[in-house]
C-alpha cells in the first residue's frame, strides 16, 4: 500500500474514532447509516474508486438533514446540533478528495468532534477514548506534513507530544479562571428525567425502579453514618388522591414552623443530575444550601432543576416535632365514591383514639398476609386500593404507602405520602453511602394533634428488613435483582464498589471542579482572588516551570550516552590519547583516528592498532569475548 | 524615502550580515509565527473554549487546554528543528550563462538532534527540502539562476521548517559568503574553429589517426585487416587500404583581437563556444585576451583557467584589470 492511500486510510480511521461518541448517541438506524458512509470511504480509498458526484453529495446531505430531524425534532442545540454535526463529518470524509485543504478542514472536523464528544458523557472512558482519537488525529496531522515517514514513527511523535502537553493541559485546568455560569442561556434539552416521578405517584411506578442500579446521589458524613433505618431521603410529597394516582399539591407555600430535637447530622451529597429541583435530604433538614429552601410540605427544592451533577452540604436533625400546619386539612381529601370496601374497613376504626388507628391501620397490613414483592400483579380498574387490600395483597412499598394513607383518611386522620429514598449501601473503601435508583421509597405521614406529623412506614409491616438491611434481604429470592442490589457478598460488588470509589473520585475532582471547587481549591493553596499576585505568580510561575522542562529535555543537547562497557572503554582510550596531544576528531572513524594517532606516535602504534582491532570487534562484530582484553590495554596503555 | 521593501532587505542584512564560510542558527536568528493550518487550529481551540464555558464541562476544558499544549509542543518540535543547525558552504562548480548555479549547502546537525523538513528557499522562491539525520550531515543543493556571466555571489536566503505539525513555521536567514563563477554563454551557431589560420603548425595529418575518414591507398604488407577496403576488392580485384586522418597534432591560438568587429559579450561567448568545440575536438587551444595569456594546452585545467579569464573579463565601460 502507498503512502498516499495509507495516509487516507489513517485519517479516515481518526475521524471515525472522533467520530464513534456521537455515533453511539444516535438512534441505531441513523448510526448504521453513518458507518455505512465511512465504510464506503474506506473501500472508495482502498479500490481507488471514483469519486462522488457532487449532485449525489447534495442528495446525500439533504436525505441526512432529513434523517437526522426525524431523529431528534430539530436540527439545532445539544441533541440535534451534534447529530448534525456527525452526518456533515462524515459527508465531508466522503466529499474529501487529495487535496491538502480537505484533509486539513477534516482534521480540524475530528478534532472538534472528540472535544464535543463530553457533552454526551464525562466519564473516564470517554476521557479515553477523547485521548485515543486525539492521538490518531495528531498522527495525522504529522503524516499530512511528512506524508513519506512510516506510521509506527508517526503515533510515537504523537504520543510524545501528547505527554509534553499534558503538564500544560494541568496547569492551565486548575489555574484557568472557571466561571459560575454559562455565557449564556442555551436552548434547553429535552433530557429524560430520571429517578422519582414529581408529577404522580400510583402503583408500579416505585417498582420500575427497583431494577436500576444506577447511582442516585452520593453522601459523605461529617460524623458517623446513621443507622440504616433511619435514612429517610425526602423527596416529593403527594397529597392529593383522585382515585387511583397521587398528585402533588396544586401550590406550596412557606414551610411550617418546627422545632427541631434530634442531634444534628452533617453530611455531603454529590447529586446525579436528574433534571428536577429536588434536594434529597435526610428528614427533616434544618440547614440548606444556597440556592434551596425549604417548601410548604418540608421537602428542600433547588430554584433551578438539576441539570449537572451538584454537591451540596447540609444538615439534618432527625428528630423534630410541629405544632400546628394549616396544610394539614388538605391531607384529609377523598373521592367520595371510591375504593368502597376500604372506606368500610377504616370506618370501623372511626371510634378508637388517633393513635390507635394508626396502629390497627398497621396491624391490619401486618397481619393480614400481605406480600412484598418486585412483581406486584398489574391492579386495573377503578378501585386500586380495596384490589390490593382485599384481593392480590402483593405489592411494592407504593401500593402500601398509597392504601395506608387511604385508610388514614377514610378514618379521619391527615395523611400523605412521602416519596423518597430510604436506606444506601455503605461504601467501606471510600467511605461514603451510595444511594441507588432501586432504594426509591414511599412512606406515609399522619397528622396527630400534639404530635404533628409522625411518619408511618407501611411497608415495614409487611417486610421490616426492607428499612433495617435494604431491599435485598427483603425480597425472598434476590433472583431478579441487578447485581449490585444482590444481599450475597460476592467479590464482583466488593470490586464494583472499588471502582465506584475511582468514578466518585473522578467526579468530585475532575468533572466536579467548577468555580465552585476551584476557589476553594487556590483558597487552599493560599489564592484568595484571580487578580492576586499569588494567582498571576503561580500561573506564570508554572508555565515558566513547563518551559524550563522543556528547554531541558528538548532543546538542550542530549549526550551521547555510552552504555555499553565497549564505548565507555574505548572513550577513555581516546582521553589518554588526547592527554598526549592526539585529539580524535568529531567525524573520524575509529580507523582513521588509529592511522592518525599511530602516525603522531610511532612509539604507541601496536597498542593503538590493538586497542581499535578489540574494539571493533567488540561493538560492531559482537565478540564479547575480547573486551577484558580491551580494557585490559586501554589500562595499560 | 526608500521604498519599503528596500528598508526591509537593509533591515534584513543588518541583523543577519554575511557570515564567513558557516553558520550556526542561535536562537536569536530564528523566527517562528503560525502558519494558515495554525490560525485555523487557533480558532478551533477559541471555539470549544467558549463551548466548555458555555455547557461547564470540565473535561471539555481540559481538551481545550491539552490543545493548547499541543500547540506549545508544536511550537517547541519546529523552533528545536532550526536550533543550533549548523550550515556551511562548499565550493559550487561554475556554470555558464544561462544556466543556474548550484550552490551545495552542508547542513550539519550541531546538537545532537534530528532534524526532518528542513527546506531551503532562494529569493526566486524555488524549495529543496532535506533531513538532517542524528550527528549526521545533509547537502542541499540550491539553484539560483545564472543571467550573466561573472561572479555569481550566494543570495540571502531563507532555511525554514514547518515539521511537525505545519501549525507553525520557523525560519531564518542564510547569509554566507559563497560564489560561483558563471562563464559566458557560448555563442550558439559558432563559426567553425579558425584552425590553421595563424601559421603551418595547425591542419591535419593524414595516415596516422584513425578519427576521420581521409582516403584509399595501396595495400603495404603490415596494414591492418580491418582496413582493407572489402568493398572496393569486389568491385575491382584491388587490395586497398582505407586511411584515415587524425586531428591529434593540431594547434589552434584563440584570439581576442581576430573578432574586431563584435561586441565584448559577442567576443567572449564566440571565444567560449571555441574552446569548448577545441576541448571537445582535441585541439590544442591558447588564450589571448587583453592583458592576459595562455599558452597553447588541453585538458580540464586549461579549460577551467580559459574559462575564468573570460567569465572575469571586464564588461564594457569597466576598467581593465
Amino acid at each position: 500500500m502507498n503512502a498516499d492511500k495509507r495516509n487516507a486510510l489513517l485519517l479516515t480511521g481518526a475521524t471515525a474514532l472522533a467520530l464513534s461518541a456521537h455515533l453511539a448517541a444516535q438512534p441505531l438506524w441513523l448510526a448504521a447509516v453513518l458507518v455505512g458512509l465511512i465504510a464506503l470511504r474506506a473501500a472508495q480509498i482502498l479500490t481507488g474508486g471514483v469519486r462522488i458526484r457532487s449532485w449525489l453529495l447534495l442528495a446525500l446531505a439533504l436525505s441526512l438533514i432529513f434523517l437526522v430531524f426525524r431523529a431528534h425534532h430539530t436540527l439545532i442545540g445539544r441533541d440535534g446540533g451534534m447529530a448534525l454535526l456527525a452526518s456533515l463529518v462524515t459527508l465531508k470524509l466522503l466529499e474529501a478528495g487529495e487535496r491538502e485543504r480537505d484533509a486539513n478542514i477534516l482534521l480540524l472536523l475530528g478534532y472538534f468532534c472528540s472535544g464535543t464528544s463530553f457533552l454526551q458523557s464525562q466519564s473516564p472512558w470517554m476521557f479515553a477514548l477523547a485521548l485515543l482519537s486525539t492521538l490518531a488525529l495528531l498522527a495525522c496531522q504529522l503524516a499530512l506534513q511528512r506524508p513519506q515517514d512510516g506510521l509506527g514513527r508517526q503515533l510515537r511523535q504523537s504520543a510524545r507530544m501528547l505527554l509534553e502537553a499534558l503538564p500544560l493541559a494541568m496547569l492551565l485546568f486548575v489555574l484557568f479562571p472557571r466561571l459560575p455560569g454559562p455565557l449564556w442561556r442555551m436552548p434547553s434539552e429535552n433530557i429524560a428525567r430520571s429517578g422519582l416521578s414529581a408529577d404522580r405517584m400510583e402503583p408500579g411506578l416505585v417498582s420500575q425502579l427497583a431494577l436500576d442500579d444506577s447511582v442516585a446521589f452520593r453522601v459523605e458524613f461529617s460524623g458517623a453514618p446513621p443507622r440504616h433505618a433511619l435514612l429517610y431521603w425526602r423527596g416529593p410529597v403527594f397529597e392529593y388522591f383522585d382515585g387511583r394516582r397521587w398528585l402533588p399539591p396544586q401550590r406550596y407555600g412557606i414551610a411550617p414552623a418546627f422545632t427541631a430535637t434530634g442531634m444534628p447530622t452533617q453530611y455531603t451529597i454529590t447529586l446525579e443530575p436528574n433534571q428536577q429541583r429536588w434536594l434529597l435530604a435526610l428528614d427533616l433538614p434544618t440547614r440548606l444550601p444556597p440556592g434551596a429552601q425549604l417548601a410548604s410540605r418540608l421537602q428542600a427544592v433547588f430554584t433551578e432543576p438539576v441539570t449537572q451533577r451538584r454537591r451540596y452540604t447540609l444538615t439534618s436533625q432527625l428528630d423534630w416535632r410541629i405544632d400546628a400546619d394549616p396544610n394539614a386539612r388538605f391531607a384529609l381529601q377523598l373521592p367520595e365514591d371510591s375504593n368502597p370496601r376500604a372506606q368500610a374497613l377504616a370506618a370501623g376504626w372511626r371510634n378508637l383514639p388517633p393513635a390507635a388507628r394508626v396502629r390497627a391501620a398497621f396491624d391490619y397490613l401486618r397481619n393480614g398476609h400481605f406480600a412484598y414483592t418486585l412483581e406486584p400483579p398489574l391492579l386495573s380498574g377503578p378501585d386500586t386500593v380495596d384490589q390490593f387490600l382485599f384481593d392480590s395483597r402483593q405489592g411494592f412499598c407504593e401500593h402500601f404507602a398509597g392504601a395506608f394513607a387511604f385508610l388514614m383518611r377514610a378514618a379521619g386522620i391527615p395523611a400523605r405520602v412521602v416519596t423518597g429514598y430510604q436506606g444506601g449501601d455503605y461504601n467501606a473503601a471510600g467511605r461514603y453511602l451510595i444511594v441507588r435508583q432501586a432504594d426509591a421509597h414511599a412512606w406515609v405521614e399522619v397528622w396527630l394533634d400534639e404530635q404533628g406529623w409522625q411518619r408511618v412506614d407501611p411497608t415495614g409491616a409487611a417486610a421490616p428488613a426492607r428499612i433495617e438491611t435494604g431491599l435485598a434481604r427483603s425480597i425472598p429470592q434476590g433472583g431478579d435483582l441487578p447485581l449490585m442490589l444482590r444481599g450475597d457478598g460476592n467479590w464482583i460488588k466488593a470490586m464494583r464498589l472499588q471502582l465506584d470509589v475511582l468514578v466518585n473520585g473522578w467526579n468530585q475532582w475532575v468533572i466536579g471542579f467548577d468555580a465552585e471547587r476551584q476557589r476553594d481549591f487556590l483558597r487552599h493553596l493560599g489564592i484568595d482572588d484571580f487578580l492576586s499576585a499569588q494567582y498571576l505568580g503561580g500561573l506564570l510561575g508554572g508555565a515558566g516551570l513547563i518551559l524550563g522542562g522543556f528547554a531541558l529535555l528538548a532543546l538542550s543537547p542530549r549526550r551521547i550516552r555510552a552504555r555499553d562497557p565497549a564505548s565507555l572503554a574505548y572513550q577513555r582510550f581516546c582521553r589518554k590519547l588526547a592527554a598526549r596531544g592526539v585529539e580524535r576528531r568529531a567525524q573520524e572513524g575509529p580507523l582513521d583516528f588509529a592511522r592518525r594517532a599511530s602516525t603522531a606516535l610511532p612509539a604507541l602504534a601496536g597498542q593503538i592498532e590493538a586497542i581499535t582491532a578489540d574494539y571493533l570487534a567488540v561493538r560492531y562484530g559482537a565478540e564479547n569475548a575480547r573486551l577484558p582484553a580491551l580494557r585490559r590495554r586501554v589500562s595499560e596503555l | 524615502m526608500k521604498p519599503l521593501r528596500q528598508r526591509w532587505q537593509d533591515f534584513l542584512s543588518r541583523r543577519h550580515p554575511t557570515e564567513n564560510q558557516t553558520l550556526t542558527l542561535i536562537h536569536k536568528r530564528i523566527y517562528i509565527i503560525p502558519t494558515g493550518k495554525g490560525l485555523g487550529f487557533a480558532l478551533l481551540v477559541a471555539i470549544s473554549l467558549i463551548g466548555a464555558i458555555n455547557y461547564q464541562l470540565s473535561l471539555g476544558f481540559f481538551f481545550v487546554f491539552l490543545l493548547v499544549g499541543l500547540a506549545l509542543a508544536a511550537l517547541l518540535h519546529t523552533y528545536a528543528a532550526l536550533l543550533g543547525l549548523e550550515i556551511a558552504t562548499t565550493p559550487a562548480a561554475p556554470v555558464f550563462a544561462g544556466g543556474s548555479a548550484q550552490f551545495p549547502l552542508r547542513l550539519n546537525d550541531g546538537s545532537e538532534r534530528e532534524r526532518r523538513g528542513v527546506v531551503l528557499v532562494s529569493p526566486a522562491g524555488e524549495c529543496c527540502e532535506a533531513d538532517v539525520p542524528l550527528r549526521a550531515q545533509a547537502t542541499l543543493a540550491l539553484r539560483i539562476p545564472a543571467a550573466r556571466r561573472g561572479r555569481l555571489t550566494l543570495p540571502r536566503c531563507r532555511i525554514e521548517c514547518r515539521t511537525p505539525s505545519g501549525w507553525f513555521v520557523a525560519w531564518s536567514y542564510v547569509a554566507l559568503a559563497g560564489d560561483c563563477l558563471v562563464y559566458p554563454q557560448p555563442e550558439a551557431d559558432a563559426p567553425p574553429l579558425p584552425l590553421g589560420a595563424q601559421n603551418g603548425s595547425g591542419g591535419m595529418q593524414a595516415g596516422f589517426g584513425d578519427d576521420d575518414f581521409a582516403g584509399l591507398r595501396e595495400y603495404q604488407p603490415g596494414d591492418s585487416p580491418r582496413r582493407i577496403a572489402w568493398k572496393q576488392l569486389a568491385r575491382s580485384d584491388q587490395l586497398l587500404s582505407k586511411t584515415f586522418q587524425s586531428p591529434l597534432a593540431s594547434e589552434v591560438i584563440l584570439d581576442w583581437d581576430t573578432l574586431a568587429g563584435l561586441d565584448t559579450e559577442a567576443r567572449l561567448s564566440r571565444l567560449t563556444a571555441w574552446i569548448l568545440r577545441a576541448e571537445a575536438g582535441g585541439h590544442r587551444y591558447a588564450l589571448r585576451l587583453p592583458g592576459f595569456f595562455r599558452a597553447l594546452d588541453l585538458g580540464a585545467a586549461h579549460r577551467a583557467a580559459c574559462l575564468a579569464a573570460l567569465a572575469q573579463f571586464p564588461a564594457d565601460g569597466e576598467p581593465a584589470p
